[in-house]
């Protein structure tokens, strides 16, 4: 034990004597050396008397600086991009089913960046009535719907067309003039054969699914969208970066 | 062997359909006038002139819809027919009036074919079983030619082409090109490269 002692307070005197050189060198302005070169294993401990230089051609120090580190923000604006186009739900989900919180929370679809919303929407919605009229008022006869859809399963012929349709002679040609005039459907003329174009599935398609979006609309909120009265009650949130000025 | 004209020129007292498919027609009226066109003594088809039409359903059903046009007009000049043409029961040894009433002008059916659209003197016809080739121009100068064999098509009209066997389809015009290969799906090649026609 009384060893132990007595190698401590070497050891303290050792390093009181290494604290008051350091001191000393500090106040004559001698700077301690900094290691120099590629980082390595740690450098030797200053001892009392330092090493001499070591006889030999001199060392060619070469500086090599690490690459700056690239960091790629686009996983990261991505991921955020998509956790928050998901935000509104989770918020709903979460809070809906807390006790004592508003009946019922409509949060509308976050919309996306200005710089990042599809150059197209704009001029979607700058689609002046006239022109939805020119598209849609071909569609707008449940017999024309039939025949886009009985077309659908090949080309008929007038009379085929007919016996489906009921309708026979002028009455019939009556509701296959508008569907031609739109480029919906296409008649050859050696067989008097009528197809359905690719314009025509199409607009047929979004027929069907403009009913289905609106029956579901219907059915989730027991209304129709246009009559669909906001309660006081209900909390609107809304996430939206649309320029006030727009 | 050069193909040559028969010297009697006939005229058509009944219409008759000339191609008769099921995308393809041919159709001479009364008046039209016509000869044997022979090829080492067998006769491979007409020439005919006058009053006829034509009309070609150069349309593709595809998966995502039809595809292409009708094109159809009224036939001007003369026009060659490659193929069975059993029309000799409809027709007559034209007088020398109605010669002069035909549309050959004067001249004979020898001279207007070989001096006009076609030249036969290195033709060598050889159709196979079913196959049909008609070779025409239309009212409004465009020329008209439709091969069918078997299930096979190929028209061109003008600067438009179709060609279709089966489900597998190629139409070009000034648009651009569609293709329909296996399982007829489209796709078309435009000015912005290759797309698919979507539903």
């Amino acid at each position: 034990m009384s060893d132990d002692i007595e190698e401590l307070r070497r050891e303290i005197e050792h390093l009181k004597r290494e604290f008051e050189n350091l001191k000393r060198e500090k106040e004559q302005g001698v700077e301690p050396p900094m290691p120099e070169g590629p980082p390595g294993p740690p450098p030797p401990q200053a001892g009392p008397h330092p090493r001499p230089p070591q006889p030999g051609p001199p060392h060619k120090h070469r500086h090599v600086h690490p690459p700056p580190p690239v960091i790629d923000l686009g996983p990261l604006i991505d991921g955020l991009d998509e956790m928050m186009e998901g935000i509104g739900e989770q918020i709903r989900l979460a809070v809906g089913c807390l006790d004592g919180v508003g009946k019922e929370i409509r949060i509308r679809p976050l919309k996306r960046m200005k710089g990042q919303r599809p150059r197209s929407m704009k001029s979607i919605q700058a689609i002046p009535p006239e022109r939805i009229a020119r598209v849609v008022d071909p569609l707008g006869n449940v017999d024309r719907l039939r025949i886009l859809d009985y077309l659908r399963n090949g080309g008929k012929s007038f009379n085929e067309l007919e016996q489906y349709i009921g309708k026979t002679g002028s009455s019939l040609t009556h509701h296959l003039t508008p569907l031609l005039e739109a480029g919906y459907i296409i008649k050859g003329e050696v067989r008097g054969m009528y197809y359905i174009t690719v314009m025509g599935r199409l607009a047929y398609k979004l027929a069907q699914w403009l009913t289905y979006r609106l029956e579901k609309q219907e059915e989730l909120t027991g209304m129709p969208a246009e009559e669909e009265e906001p309660e006081e009650e209900d909390i609107d949130i809304e996430f939206s970066d649309e320029e006030e000025s727009e | 062997m050069n193909i040559v004209t028969d010297d009697i020129v006939r005229v058509l007292e009944e219409p008759i359909r000339l191609v008769d498919e099921e995308r393809s027609l041919v159709q001479l009226q009364p008046g039209c006038h016509w000869v044997s066109l022979m090829q080492e003594g067998e006769r491979i088809g007409i020439a005919f002139v006058g009053p006829s039409s034509f009309a070609v359903d150069a349309i593709a059903e595809t998966r995502m819809g039809a595809i292409g046009q009708s094109i159809s007009g009224q036939l001007q000049g003369v026009q060659l027919y490659f193929g069975d043409a059993n029309i000799e029961s409809v027709s007559r040894v034209a007088s020398d009036e109605e010669m002069n009433q035909s549309g050959l002008n004067g001249k004979s059916f020898e001279e207007l074919v070989n001096n006009g659209l076609f030249t036969f003197k290195k033709w060598d016809m050889k159709l196979s079983l079913n196959s049909v080739v008609f070779l025409g121009i239309d009212e409004s100068n465009a020329k008209i030619l439709l091969l069918l064999s078997d299930d096979k098509i190929v028209f061109t009209h003008g600067n438009h082409i179709f060609i279709m066997k089966g489900q597998k389809m190629l139409t070009l015009n000034d648009q651009g090109v569609v293709l329909t290969g296996y399982r007829g799906v489209p796709f078309y090649i435009g000015k912005h490269g290759i797309q698919r026609i979507f539903e």
